[in-house]
């Protein structure tokens, strides 16, 4: 390069502006141009006056130093975390362990939910193969599979959602989105939509239709970049967030959001899900990084307390002979004051204390907050006041979890 | 269509509660709530949607 400047300045000004490095041979022993092929290509070298060119790397990726490679640079996909917006996008955390899921507005892969009006909307958890996860670098664990029937008038839509918290997310950004997909058979679409939305008492929601990609047999990475809206002069309200929507069916209400994918029967496989900043898709990365980080994260929205025989929940006391309280230590602030959901069920559960069990069938809510729960009963309990003991689940279908979502 | 009803504790704090699927919801009272926000819905006569397992 500084033979290029040396030379470039035996020019006018006017030639300065126009130079090209093809101006370098005239330059006795300089590098020849020929040395770069492509766009981008760096010099560089692989000894002591030994020139060398490295071929441009992959859109998004980083240039590191490596005293093994043979220029002593190399390029290496940036899987950085924190760049991905969206939470447990490998699919890798289930705590809802799900072996189907057919109801309109319910998650099933932790942070992942379904819509749909008419027809059946079947998600059900696969597995990869260990080795055949779809990109190299990243050997993903889990997929969605979605299969869509049974659906043909205008307002029939069906599509795969995650809510991101807080509708400042990317707002007036370029962003980019992107995620591997396949259909069992056939070449459908999937609609790719960005849908602002300001929560209780705020502003109208924004929906940026992103566009459709084809898809095929085989696992293939899509990629779209948009300018995510601005949101000034917005209404916050409470709850407020963003979705992105991949639309999997859409009769011609929905045709606009849906970038006109029409109505679709057809069975997707996804994985991979990423929006993150910037105009290029870089290479795929979970939320934080880490399974921990990730499990965190989901937990900020729902945790899973309990759904295992002789699992404990919780410890408590005998508030009375009649009532039993129990507190519980949420593992991660969530994201606001938990709904509760349990099963019910005679003996589902047992209070182990004074030396026995205290078999009872439900709980109620009794005080909330973000960090720590207080549960009770007190149509079963039968025990001495000021006992203290361990809330335990005592049948196979006992179930507790807090929720969070958005 | 959901079937809320207000529960009191003895201590005296009140929830909300519906059944669904086989599975109890206690629900806070607490605006920030996405499933209280549904359920102020269903008080209005809206359609009410949700957070659901």
């Amino acid at each position: 390069m500084l033979l290029a400047l040396t030379s470039h300045s035996q020019h006018s000004e006017a030639s300065y502006h126009n130079m090209t490095i093809g101006r370098i041979p005239s330059v006795e022993g300089g590098i020849q141009p020929t040395i770069f092929d492509a766009k981008a290509d760096i010099l560089t070298a692989t000894a002591a006056d030994t020139p060398a060119r490295l071929a441009v790397g992959s859109d998004g990726d980083t240039l590191v130093a490596d005293s093994a490679a043979t220029t002593g640079l190399r390029w290496q996909g940036n899987f950085a975390a924190g760049k991905n917006v969206i939470i447990n996008g490998d699919f890798r955390i289930n705590q809802r362990a799900f072996t189907s899921n057919t109801s309109s507005g319910s998650y099933n892969y932790d942070r992942f939910w379904q819509s749909n009006s008419g027809g059946t909307v079947t998600t059900t958890p696969n597995v990869f193969t260990p080795g055949t996860a779809p990109v190299a670098g990243y050997e993903g664990v889990n997929y969605p599979q979605i299969a869509v029937t049974g659906q043909s008038t205008a307002a029939h839509y069906a599509h795969y959602s995650q809510s991101i918290e807080d509708c400042r997310t990317l707002a007036g950004q370029t962003i980019t989105i992107s995620f591997w997909a396949k259909a069992s058979s056939g070449t459908p679409k999937i609609g790719i939509e960005w849908q602002q939305f300001f929560g209780s008492g705020g502003s109208s929601a924004v929906s940026t239709p992103v566009g459709a990609v084809t898809l095929s047999t085989s696992w293939a990475r899509y990629t779209a970049t948009i300018s995510s809206p601005s949101i000034s002069g917005k209404t916050i309200g409470t709850g407020s967030g963003v979705n992105l929507n991949l639309w999997l069916s859409a009769g011609s209400d929905s045709a606009t959001r849906a970038s006109s994918i029409g109505i679709q029967t057809a069975t997707f496989q996804i994985w991979g899900v990423q929006v993150e900043a910037g105009s290029v898709a870089t290479a795929f990365q979970t939320a934080t990084g880490t399974i921990q980080g990730e499990l965190a994260a989901c937990q900020r929205c729902y945790v899973l307390l309990g759904n295992t025989l002789n699992q404990p929940m919780a410890i408590g006391y005998n508030y009375s002979a009649t009532l039993a309280i129990f507190g519980i230590h949420l593992p991660v602030e969530m994201r606001g004051n938990p709904t509760i959901s349990s099963t019910t069920g005679t003996n589902y559960y047992g209070f182990v204390r004074n030396g026995g069990t205290d078999n009872f069938n439900s709980f109620t809510l009794d005080v909330v907050g973000n960090k720590f729960i207080n549960i009770y009963n007190s149509t079963e309990i039968s025990g001495t006041a000021g006992n203290a003991g361990t809330l335990v689940i005592s049948n196979s279908s006992g179930f507790l979890a807090a929720q969070a979502e958005l | 269509m959901r079937n809320y009803v207000e529960v009191t504790s003895p201590m005296g704090n009140s929830v909300i509660q519906y059944e669904e699927n086989g599975f109890l919801y206690s629900i806070p009272k607490d605006e920030a709530n996405s499933d209280y926000q549904a359920y102020l819905r269903w008080l209005n006569g809206e359609e009410e949607t949700g957070t659901i397992s």
